[in-house]
């Protein structure tokens, strides 16, 4: 018997807004608008690379917008954070 | 970078004569003896001499090479915090832990019952209907033993018997949750999870993170041979629950030569189509309850057969150097892929895109894929630490819109195989009720007959 690596458990779909916007969803559950506020203030604000701006955190539509002329690098640090990005 | 998915070729010397001693135990009155491993034709053998019951033979590798590379691969160490019980008598008659034991607890494994509602032909705990169950204080009592052992909360398994079956269930998993312990899984037959919809959302809701759930294999012939009857129904069941309550779920596989070990690919394919946290083989032992006709064949299911069965059955998509020897027990215990099941489904060992050695300390137990990609993305581009790497820019793009995969083996010893040196570098231990730690293998062969 052994225990095998647990996969990551959080899943955003990204979402064409504009030139260089875009929705950021969290697809996967969280348990509070707490958890929500924490994931976006450390995970995306980690993942963003100067010059990038996130928006004000929508707990309804567990969604940030976010503004980069970079994305292929945003998405990158975004899968070293362990958060795991949706293509359908 | 040389692929690493291909074996290096291992050079022994004078193999005809290659041989080392080891310390065993005797199968059948399991008094400590010693033995001798030597390479045959029929492949690397554990040879061994009791004086009251005479010799016995136990394949140990298919052959020499991949026998020789996990037995070389490297380690990381790191001893239990507090050893539990002096040495006395010596491994394997002092277990306990005692402050020979080379391994902290990488997995706990809690027998919360010993009662089972499926009445396998194969059985490791051979469980049966009746039973006693521990109390919710005895299991905590116990899990705050191993928290002290260790100095830090470990993964835990609540296996038995049928761990559903527990009346207090939710308790204990809740219980666990509150001291702190973080990786809590049942290992399970699935019945009651396939029956009950709500069971796995209640088991989510306390805390439990996962489901280790046995699934030998799609054909209904195998599992009947080992389960009794086709269970494949109660299986799909069991993982979309399990799936809908958000609980990851690996495959476990008993591999019985001659009966299953021709679907592993198939088994690895299903797991990764059913997008599962990842699938784990292990090889069926002699010990506990199995029927009459394993115990009298000499085949044996090694790690070097499950290396060159994978390749064989996944045609090359899977290779014997994309196992790599786990490096927190005896590298002969387990064998283990990180691998990516990509947006076509085809599944992408990492290794072969970043090399062995960043993936080393990540082959424990302990381990999770968000430590691993925390860790080894540091050295991305733009991340302001490390230099640019490509491999790694490469595995991001990837990993968009796939899937976190692993495929593991466990290597498991019985009286027969048994190796002294192995039981003292085990990770994988059993918590009793009184809060001892024992190698799970030697648990099995000659702890939990005598009640323990």
């Amino acid at each position: 018997m052994l225990s095998l690596p647990s996969k990551p458990w959080k899943k955003v779909k990204i979402a064409q807004l504009g030139e260089q916007e875009h929705r950021i969803t969290f697809v996967s559950p969280l348990e509070s608008e707490a958890e929500f506020l924490e994931v976006v203030e450390e995970d995306l604000g980690s993942s963003v690379s100067a010059g990038d701006r996130l928006g004000k955190p929508d707990w309804a539509s567990r969604s940030v917008t976010l503004t980069t002329a970079d994305l292929a690098a945003f998405k990158r640090k975004l899968v070293y954070a362990s958060i795991m990005i949706e293509t359908t | 970078m040389n692929d690493p998915a291909v074996l290096k070729e291992i050079s022994v010397a004078r193999p005809g004569r290659y041989r080392h001693e080891v310390s065993s135990i005797c199968p059948q009155c399991l008094k400590r003896i010693p033995g001798e491993v030597v390479a045959t034709r029929d492949g690397v053998v554990m040879k061994k001499h009791c004086l009251d019951h005479g010799g016995f033979e136990c394949v140990v590798s298919s052959d020499l090479a991949a026998y020789e590379r996990m037995r070389r691969s490297p380690r990381i160490v790191q001893l239990p915090a507090q050893p539990a019980m002096p040495q006395a008598r010596g491994c394997p008659d002092d277990c306990g832990l005692c402050p020979a034991h080379e391994q902290h607890t990488c997995l706990a494994i809690v027998e919360i019952t010993s009662r089972c509602n499926l009445p396998c032909p194969v059985c490791l705990a051979d469980s049966t209907a009746q039973g006693v169950d521990l109390t919710v204080a005895q299991v905590a009592s116990a899990l705050e033993q191993l928290r002290q052992a260790e100095g830090a909360v470990t993964p835990l398994q609540f296996a038995g018997g049928e761990p559903t079956l527990h009346p207090d269930l939710l308790d204990i998993v809740r219980s666990a949750r509150a001291m702190g312990y973080r990786k809590l899984e049942i290992d399970s037959n699935g019945l009651l999870l396939a029956s009950r919809a709500s069971l796995a959302g209640d088991l989510r809701a306390a805390g439990l993170t996962g489901v280790y759930l046995q699934m030998d294999a799609l054909n209904p012939e195998a599992s009947t041979w080992i389960r009794g009857r086709d269970l494949l129904p109660q299986k799909l069941r069991a993982i979309e629950n399990c799936r809908s309550a958000g609980l990851q779920v690996v495959l476990s596989v008993t591999v019985v030569p001659g009966v299953n070990d021709r679907y592993l690919w198939d088994m690895i394919r299903f797991a990764a189509d059913q997008r599962l946290t990842g699938v784990n083989f292990q090889s069926v032992v002699l010990s506990g309850r199995y029927p009459a006709a394993l115990g009298s064949r000499s085949e044996r299911f090694t790690a070097g057969h499950f290396m060159r069965q994978i390749e064989a059955q996944s045609a090359g998509r899977l290779r014997a150097g994309d196992l790599m020897p786990m490096s927190c027990p005896d590298p002969r215990c387990g064998l283990f892929a990180y691998v990516v099941v990509r947006r076509d489904g085809e599944l992408l060992p990492i290794n072969r895109l970043l090399g062995d050695e960043p993936l080393r300390k990540h082959l424990a137990d302990f381990s999770d894929w968000e430590t691993l990609l925390r860790q080894i993305g540091c050295g991305t581009s733009g991340c302001g630490c490390g230099e640019e790497n490509n491999a790694l820019d490469r595995l991001a793009e990837l990993l968009e819109g796939a899937e976190c995969f692993s495929i593991g083996f466990h290597g498991m010893m019985d009286a027969w195989s048994f190796d002294a040196e192995r039981a003292r570098r085990c990770c994988v231990h059993k918590l009793t009720a009184e809060g001892k730690l024992m190698p799970f293998c030697l648990y099995n062969m000659k702890y939990r007959q005598q009640g323990c």
